[in-house]
C-alpha cells in the first residue's frame, strides 16, 4: 500500500507540462510563388491543458510582420509534433528576426493561477 | 540422397544466422539541435492570508509557480517571467488593486545557473534572464495583490497568468 502511495508520488510529482519550438534559428528559403520566402517550424506540445498555438512574426523592434501560414491559431493535441511552413514576402524577409509560438488559455480552465508560454526562434 | 539431409540442414542453419546477423545491422541514428523547452511544472495557487490580500507566497498560504527552461546550447536563449499585474477573471472589484511580483531561481542542474540571480533584470513585472549555461533551470514565481486600503475582496473565482517566454538570442 505505501509502495503504490510512493509510486503514485513520484509518477504525479514528475509528470510535467512542455511546449517546444524549433529550429532556433531559422532561415527563409524561396518558395514555389516567386515573391514569396517560406521557412519550415516544429512546434512540439506535451502540455496537456493547452491544445491551441497562436503564431506570430515580430522584426527587431517586436513590430508585427505579415506573414501567411495554414493557420493564425494552430490546433495541436497533446503529445503532438506539428510542422508548419510560415510564409513572408521576400520584401519583409530582411525585417524578420522572430518568429514565436504563444498557448493559448482556453476560458473554461478552471485552474486558478495559469501560466502561459511563448518560445521564440530568431532570424539571424 | 545420404548427403541430401546434412546439407539441407546446414542451408536451414546458413539461412538462420544470415538473418540474425541482418536483425543486429539495424541502425539507430538520431541527432540533438539546439533548442529551449518550458516546462509548466506547476501552476501557482492563491492563499488569502488576510481579507485584502491574495498572494501565492507559502507563508501566506499560497503556491508559488514553479517553471522549467531547458536549454541545449548555452547562450542561446533567454527567460522572460512576468507576474501577473492584472486578473484574467475575478468578481466585479470597484477600487485599486496593488500588484508585486518576484521571480528567482528556484533549481538548478548545474552549479554555474546559480548566477542567474544576480545577473537578472528585473523592470516592472518583467524578469529576463540569460541562460548563459546549458542545462535546466528552474524559476519560482510569486505574485501577490492587494485591494484597496484593507478592502476585503469579494468571494469569488480569481484567475490571473504567469507568463514564461524563451527568446533566442
Amino acid at each position: 500500500m505505501i509502495r503504490c502511495l510512493i509510486a503514485s508520488l513520484v509518477l504525479v510529482s514528475g509528470h510535467v507540462f512542455a511546449h517546444q519550438f524549433t529550429p532556433t534559428y531559422p532561415k527563409f528559403e524561396s518558395s514555389m510563388a516567386e515573391t514569396i520566402s517560406q521557412t519550415t517550424m516544429t512546434l512540439f506540445n506535451t502540455r496537456k491543458d493547452i491544445r491551441f498555438y497562436e503564431i506570430s512574426v515580430f522584426d527587431g523592434e517586436w513590430k508585427p510582420v505579415e506573414f501567411a501560414a495554414e493557420a493564425r491559431v494552430l490546433q495541436v493535441r497533446f503529445l503532438e509534433t506539428k510542422q508548419f511552413n510560415v510564409y513572408v514576402r521576400n520584401r519583409d524577409v530582411p525585417r524578420v528576426m522572430y518568429i514565436c509560438t504563444t498557448s493559448k488559455i482556453e476560458v473554461q480552465n478552471q485552474t486558478a493561477a495559469l501560466i502561459a508560454t511563448r518560445i521564440c526562434s530568431k532570424v539571424k | 540422397m545420404r548427403l541430401f539431409k546434412p546439407m539441407l540442414a546446414s542451408i536451414i542453419t546458413l539461412a538462420f544466422y544470415s538473418q540474425v546477423g541482418a536483425a543486429e545491422e539495424l541502425p539507430i541514428t538520431g541527432s540533438v539541435a539546439s533548442k529551449c523547452t518550458i516546462h509548466t511544472d506547476r501552476a501557482g495557487v492563491y492563499g488569502n492570508p488576510t481579507a485584502s490580500v491574495l498572494s501565492t507566497d507559502s507563508v501566506d498560504g499560497g503556491t508559488p509557480a514553479i517553471v522549467r527552461f531547458d536549454v541545449v546550447n548555452a547562450s542561446t536563449y533567454k527567460a522572460v517571467i512576468t507576474t501577473p499585474n492584472s486578473f484574467t477573471s475575478s468578481p466585479a472589484l470597484n477600487d485599486t488593486l496593488a500588484w508585486t511580483g518576484s521571480t528567482e531561481v528556484s533549481a538548478v542542474t548545474d552549479s554555474n545557473m546559480s548566477a542567474y540571480d544576480s545577473n537578472k533584470r528585473v523592470f516592472d513585472n518583467v524578469t529576463e534572464i540569460d541562460l548563459t549555461v546549458a542545462g535546466t533551470v528552474w524559476f519560482k514565481a510569486n505574485s501577490r495583490v492587494e485591494y484597496g486600503y484593507n478592502k476585503s475582496l469579494p468571494g469569488g473565482t480569481y484567475k490571473a497568468i504567469v507568463t514564461a517566454e524563451c527568446i533566442a538570442l
